[in-house]
């Protein structure tokens, strides 16, 4: 079955917090996934994202997010939402996802439904443990996202 | 204009956070200090772990060029272990390598550089079918129309830039740039693909250990990998290179500006023998345009001006990573690596001045035709802006040519990997070339555990700060002279400093939203 949806971790493993995203891929993996969903390690690198967007209906993205508020706190929200954000990018490695965005969607034409879990981290200093607190907040993110899976398909939206 | 100091802090379009502070007196750059502004700490990392965990780790150093650090990471343990790999390892390391170099000069020319060249607004006459351009147009538009109302300007990576006159003028030279950026995206996808072949995945590619490789060469990999590489090498000779002439015969003023000491260092890469002795791109060293044998020992990282209380001129074996944040004087993470006491410019510039002072063929014939096409004969012209860009689009038709002989060698059947036990002691060194320049990793073992792992990276040589003699690092120095007609948008210090094409390596990148999120929180 090809998949119709993908779940995207992004970071660095090797700066604690900042590794969030692949280790909640890591965690999705082990408890398995509904059928037709793919899991991806991003990695450090957005611009390479694009073959696991094409023809998906649906990308989640988890990734660290600096929010405001306490460490392990998980916000959802859509690229329409990190539009008129007005912040340029500084450097290729505070690249944006809405900059991302903007290439992925040069290159294929169209995207799909993005919505990002972003999770606040306590550090991103050298190290390969996440904090407690972010460790402690996986199982939650992974209900959130097999919510986000349902309802989508619910929509009837993964159809198209 | 008075004398004033001009701070751009930080650079943007390059890896990682770099600032630089320029004195500029009457329009022209008189001193200049490059700071790097991350503090990476990898090394301290690996003390204590497994010797094979260090190519995974160190691999986490970048996300553009993760393969570089695999390729030292395996020849350090390599040599650490007393090991070599077969043929058929040693050629998927250099394919692995070259592809990962077709990606990252790409990426570096179309969607680092160009844009100081290009001038993006005129997508806005277009009127063409493509639809990736009239999205492009749309957006572009849009955020003008932002701008004009005072609103936050939603379009980057694009705007907003520098303002002045720095821009290509005519039209359609624009467009077609324009569209070349956009072909460059979908290039870049195929030179990851290509890589994934043998990688397995990009960034952070599995497909070397020490040994060789991790897995074999299959018929159907090597003609799906070669579909490639025929597709890159098509774009690389007839829309890359013919850009970057293109661009240099626009900007003249480009190949005078950005002259650092004409020193360059090469560890050379592409290994021609198991025993990574013979590479197709030679190792050297040019101190003043006079090339010499390179001996690795004559490397030392100084610190006085970084921010690190280690002992200062430390061979990198016996390096150390202690830092000092507060530590007085220091303006830059950075340590400054010199050989035999000089500051050295690593990347393709320098790779192909040691290649084409050692008397290679290939490399003086590509380098000859290139600098012909600008009207020029003098090599030295590589020591400028313009010739930077131009060393490494030249390098990148040479690498994927390269790429199809070794391709063409692999035997499907025939060992890839060598076997090894990780020895209680050994010391090892990988010496190879990251696309933006001389790469080393050095180990100590110790109970069979990593006692002290230090890497001296390429743009650790061109960012360098002072030394302790107060001698300039290579982009303080190619600083020199650059014009600077409006401190506001001080475009030429920019260019000089992207033609080095830096990495400070891969840090946070988390997202920093410009807004409270907190009415996203759902947890």
């Amino acid at each position: 079955m090809k998949p119709w949806a993908a779940i995207i971790g992004f970071g660095n493993i090797i700066l604690t917090d900042d590794g969030v995203g692949p280790a909640a891929i890591a965690y999705l993996n082990t408890l398995g996934m509904p059928e037709g969903v793919e899991l991806v390690d991003g990695g450090t690198s957005a611009l390479d994202a694009v073959p696991y967007l094409e023809e998906r209906s649906l990308v989640l993205l988890v990734d660290a997010v600096s929010g405001g508020g306490p460490p392990g706190a998980v916000y959802r929200f859509t690229l329409d939402d990190l539009e008129a954000d007005g912040q340029p990018a500084l450097s290729l490695h505070a690249f944006r996802l809405i900059d991302a965005a903007r290439l992925w969607e040069l290159q294929l034409g169209r995207l799909p439904r993005v919505v990002i879990f972003g999770v606040e981290p306590k550090t991103v200093t050298a190290g390969f443990d996440l904090s407690p607190e972010v460790r402690g907040v996986l199982s939650k993110l992974r209900w959130l996202i097999l919510e986000e899976l349902q309802a989508f398909e619910a929509s009837g939206e993964s159809n198209q | 204009m008075a004398k004033k100091t001009v701070t751009i802090d930080p650079i943007t379009r390059i890896e990682g956070h770099l600032r630089i502070d320029v004195e500029v007196n009457n329009g022209t750059v008189e001193n200049a200090s490059v700071g790097g502004e991350m503090f990476r700490g990898f090394e301290n990392l690996l003390v204590g772990r497994n010797p094979v965990d260090a190519q995974h780790i160190t691999q986490r150093i970048c996300g553009v060029c993760p393969s570089s650090h695999a390729q030292a990471s395996t020849l350090n343990l390599d040599a650490a272990f007393g090991i070599a790999p077969p043929d058929n390892g040693r050629l998927i390391r250099n394919l692995v390598l070259g592809a990962n170099y077709i990606q990252s000069h790409i990426l570096h020319f179309y969607h680092l550089a160009a844009l100081d060249f290009v001038d993006i607004t005129a997508i806005a006459t277009y009127k063409g079918n493509d639809k990736g351009l009239g999205r492009l147009r749309d957006w572009v538009l849009k955020s003008l129309d932002q701008a004009a109302a005072g609103e936050p300007v939603a379009v980057g990576p694009f705007l907003p830039r520098y303002e002045g006159d720095y821009y290509i003028k005519d039209t359609g030279t624009n467009i077609e740039l324009i569209a070349h950026y956009v072909q460059a995206l979908a290039a870049r996808r195929k030179a990851q693909e290509m890589l994934s072949l043998f990688g397995g995945r990009m960034p952070h590619e599995l497909g070397v250990m020490p040994g060789g490789a991790t897995q074999a060469p299959t018929v159907d990999k090597i003609v799906a990998f070669k579909m490639r590489l025929i597709e890159l090498i098509d774009f690389v000779e007839n829309v890359y290179v013919p850009d970057v002439l293109a661009l240099a015969s626009l900007f003249p003023a480009a190949a005078k500006t950005g002259a650092g000491y004409g020193n360059y260092l090469a560890y050379g890469f592409f290994e021609e023998t198991n025993d990574a002795v013979e590479r197709y791109f030679p190792a050297g060293a040019v101190i003043d345009w006079k090339l010499e044998k390179f001996d690795p020992k004559e490397i030392t990282e100084q610190v006085k001006y970084s921010r690190f209380s280690s002992k200062s001129g430390l061979y990198p074996e016996k390096g150390e990573t202690l830092a000092d944040p507060d530590k007085k004087k220091a303006y830059s993470w950075v340590k400054a690596p010199r050989y035999k006491g000089h500051p050295m410019e690593v990347g393709p510039a320098a790779r192909m001045v040691v290649a084409y002072l050692s008397g290679h063929q290939d490399v003086k014939a590509q380098m000859d035709a290139a600098l012909k096409s600008l009207g020029v004969s003098d090599l030295k012209v590589v020591n400028s802006t313009a010739g930077r860009h131009l060393a490494r689009a030249v390098e990148a038709k040479l690498v994927a040519r390269k790429m199809i002989e070794n391709l063409g060698a692999l035997k499907p059947g025939a060992p890839f990997h060598t076997p090894f036990e990780v020895p209680e002691k050994g010391v090892g060194m990988g010496l190879t070339e990251a696309p933006r320049g001389a790469l080393g990793h050095w180990i100590v073992i110790e109970g069979g555990k990593i006692a002290n792992y230090q890497a001296v990276v390429p743009t650790t040589w061109n960012a360098s700060p002072r030394d302790d003699r107060g001698r300039m690092g290579p982009i303080e120095k190619s600083l020199f002279g650059a014009p600077v007609a409006d401190a506001k948008n001080p475009m030429e210090p920019a260019r000089v400093v992207r033609s080095f094409d830096p990495c400070l390596a891969c840090a946070i990148h988390m997202i920093r939203a410009g807004r409270e999120l907190a009415s996203f929180r759902v947890a």
